[in-house]
């Protein structure tokens, strides 16, 4: 590798070959990074069974249409994904249903405050409340922000998953098709996906 | 324009069409690297304001996005970067730049959770690219597009398409808006590709026009300067004939009254014979020296007026040239006649060949230093076929170059005592032989005057 001067600093002079080695070396690098990030981005959280209306829940149920529950940690950014996701679900089929974000509590931190609460208060249709202790979550099985659960007018279950693609991902994705489905016919392929974003609670 | 013109307008303008899609190139090159750093900060500065933790409970840790666009990042700037500072301009240099774009775009939307807004880098980064005018550098860039949907389509679908299940063939509907904005950057690409090609083509033209009229100005600065020399020596000969009519006019009237007083100088002189006051004898011996020397200005004179033309007759050198170095006064320096014995006789006017000789030699031993000798040689060859050559060689002090351009005017000297006129009729009478005089002379290795004649 000689040296040539290019704009008065001494730059290599590079070999055909070494510049492909390097082209190589460098498109192996990336492609393994990406990789690594797609795989972090699609790996669900935990994720709970579907079930009926729990008995131990202190929340409102409607009578007279759907009821669906979003559990939300108040700083997780994967969730500003599902919260999006969410309000597109709202613009479709909001009529029908009775929504609510439960936000968990964070030690000291009030959840009123965090970035998240004023979002879903900015979506008609939404109603933020805070889950204390993390009660209603442990009623529903839900472990991961983001975790949708919905409920028919009776309080049968219907559906008990994720609305995103992957972590923090915006965009269509089969959970969020299915919600809308249930809500608007009662009817999809399948009543869970993946939940993607943190853990509600330390492990 | 002939044939070759047309070529060679067609290399240059070649020339300089490659000269400025480099500079575009390397200018560009700059542009992105600028702009990959930029884009880095941003994504940087995005991450940490956009996703900085990722939270378990109460327990927070920085978030991958943070570290992805500091190393991911890191890694897709490395190699153009680098390229843009080792090799500036070259072909692969703006491929790789174009890939690292499109590999911004990707990451970018993974930083923005896939906000459909972010996908409009893509198009942003294409349209950039053309800033390269090279159609080929979007070739790249839309392969990695097309590539990264065609593999996230296979392995994670839900992240392009938004569907679990999209049918195979929905990669190519999204490389299809990458392409149709493609079709319009290529169009741009060609279009102004065109126009450097047209552009370096015209100045071209206007530098072989330029060229052109350099050298006919040049031609004419040539003529002028030939033209304002030929009125000079219009002017001096007109001078220098007036001159000469008037010398030989006075010299002539001169000769008759100089030779009175001579021969009453030589009868005073013999009359007196040893019997006068010393310092009468030595004053007449003056006069007698001095007499002489107006003779010769006289007959120097008159020979340069009069322009006679040669008498050419058969005439041996090398008793001509004994003739001519017995009439140059003796001195320290040896004359030497080296013309061959055997050389062919050559037709010339005897007269004024013998005066050439002698007007040579005497100036190259009036040349010599006085206090040391030296040695002057007249060599000569030629005959047959061949033209003659006669030189004469001394090996004194040479001239320098500003009195060599002038040695052959007429009145032009170096001498405390000389007439100007010696060369100036060794010149005239070569040239009415048909012959040219030159002269070799260099400060401190002697001097060589050369004169040649047409073979006979």
């Amino acid at each position: 590798m000689e040296e040539a001067i290019e704009n008065g600093v001494a730059a290599p002079r590079l070999s055909r070959g070494l510049v492909a080695i390097l082209i190589a070396a460098w498109m192996l690098v990336v492609c393994g990074s990406f990789v690594m990030l797609w795989r972090y981005k699609s790996t669900p959280g935990a994720a709970g069974a579907k079930s009926d209306w729990p008995h131990a829940s202190h929340l409102a149920r409607s009578e007279d249409r759907a009821t669906l529950v979003l559990f939300a940690h108040p700083y997780c950014p994967c969730t500003r994904a599902s919260l999006e996701q969410l309000s597109r679900i709202m613009a479709r089929v909001g009529g029908r249903v009775d929504a609510k974000v439960l936000f968990s509590e964070i030690a000291d931190e009030d959840p009123k405050t965090s970035e998240l609460w004023k979002k879903v208060e900015a979506i008609p249709g939404l109603v933020p409340l805070v889950d204390r202790d993390g009660m209603e979550a442990a009623a529903f099985g839900a472990k991961t922000s983001g975790h949708v659960v919905l409920f028919d007018r009776s309080g049968r279950g219907l559906y008990s998953g994720g609305i995103t693609s992957a972590r923090g991902h915006e965009g269509d994705n089969p959970g969020a098709q299915r919600v809308v489905a249930l809500i608007a016919t009662g009817v999809a392929d399948r009543d869970t996906a993946p939940i993607f974003g943190c853990a509600l609670k330390d492990d | 324009m002939t044939d070759t013109d047309g070529e060679a307008l067609k290399r240059r303008a070649a020339a300089l069409l490659e000269e400025d899609r480099d500079r575009v190139h390397r200018r560009t090159d700059r542009f992105f690297a600028a702009l990959l750093i930029g884009q880095w900060v941003c994504a940087i500065a995005l991450a940490a304001i956009y996703s900085p933790y990722a939270w378990e409970g109460k327990t927070r840790a920085i978030h991958v996005h943070v570290y992805a666009a500091i190393l991911l990042g890191g890694v897709i700037n490395a190699l153009p970067i680098f390229l843009a500072w080792a090799r500036p301009g070259a072909a692969v240099t703006r491929y790789v730049i174009a890939s690292a774009q499109m590999l911004w775009s990707a990451l970018l939307i993974h930083l923005m959770g896939g906000r459909i807004e972010t996908h409009f880098h893509v198009f942003g980064s294409l349209a950039f690219l053309s800033f390269y005018r090279d159609w080929k550098v979007i070739i790249p860039a839309t392969v990695v597009v097309a590539g990264d949907h065609f593999v996230r389509g296979m392995l994670w679908p839900e992240s392009v398409y938004g569907i679990a299940n999209p049918e195979w063939w929905r990669f190519l509907e999204h490389a299809f808006w990458v392409v149709f904005e493609d079709t319009f950057l290529l169009l741009a690409c060609f279009a102004i590709s065109r126009d450097m090609e047209q552009r370096a083509l015209v100045q071209a033209e206007v530098e072989a026009i330029g060229q052109r009229e350099q050298k006919k100005s040049a031609a004419l600065d040539v003529a002028l300067q030939q033209l304002r020399t030929s009125q000079e020596t219009l002017v001096r000969t007109e001078k220098l004939a007036a001159v000469g009519q008037l010398a030989a006019s006075v010299g002539h009237e001169l000769r008759n009254p100089l030779f009175a007083i001579r021969n009453a100088n030589t009868f005073v002189t013999k009359r007196l014979d040893g019997n006068a006051d010393p310092k009468v004898t030595q004053f007449l011996q003056l006069m007698e020296r001095e007499l002489g020397v107006c003779s010769k200005i006289i007959a120097d004179l008159l020979d340069f007026a009069r322009e006679r033309a040669p008498n050419a007759q058969p005439c041996p050198l090398r008793p001509l040239v004994d003739e001519a170095i017995s009439l140059v006064p003796a001195s320290k320096v040896k004359v030497v006649n080296a013309i061959p014995e055997d050389l062919p006789v050559p037709s010339l006017d005897k007269d004024q060949f013998r005066q050439i000789i002698i007007n040579l030699v005497q100036n190259a031993v009036e040349a010599m230093p006085a206090e040391r000798g030296g040695e002057v040689k007249v060599v000569a060859e030629g005959g047959g076929d061949k033209p003659w050559r006669i030189s004469v060689v001394d090996d004194g002090p040479g001239m320098p170059s500003d009195v060599i351009e002038r040695v052959f005017e007429p009145l032009f000297t170096t001498k405390t005592k000389g007439t100007g006129l010696g060369l100036a009729i060794v010149s005239n009478m070569v040239k009415a032989h048909r012959g040219v005089i030159r002269v070799d002379s260099s400060l401190g290795r002697g001097s060589r005057f050369d004169i040649e004649l047409p073979a006979t």
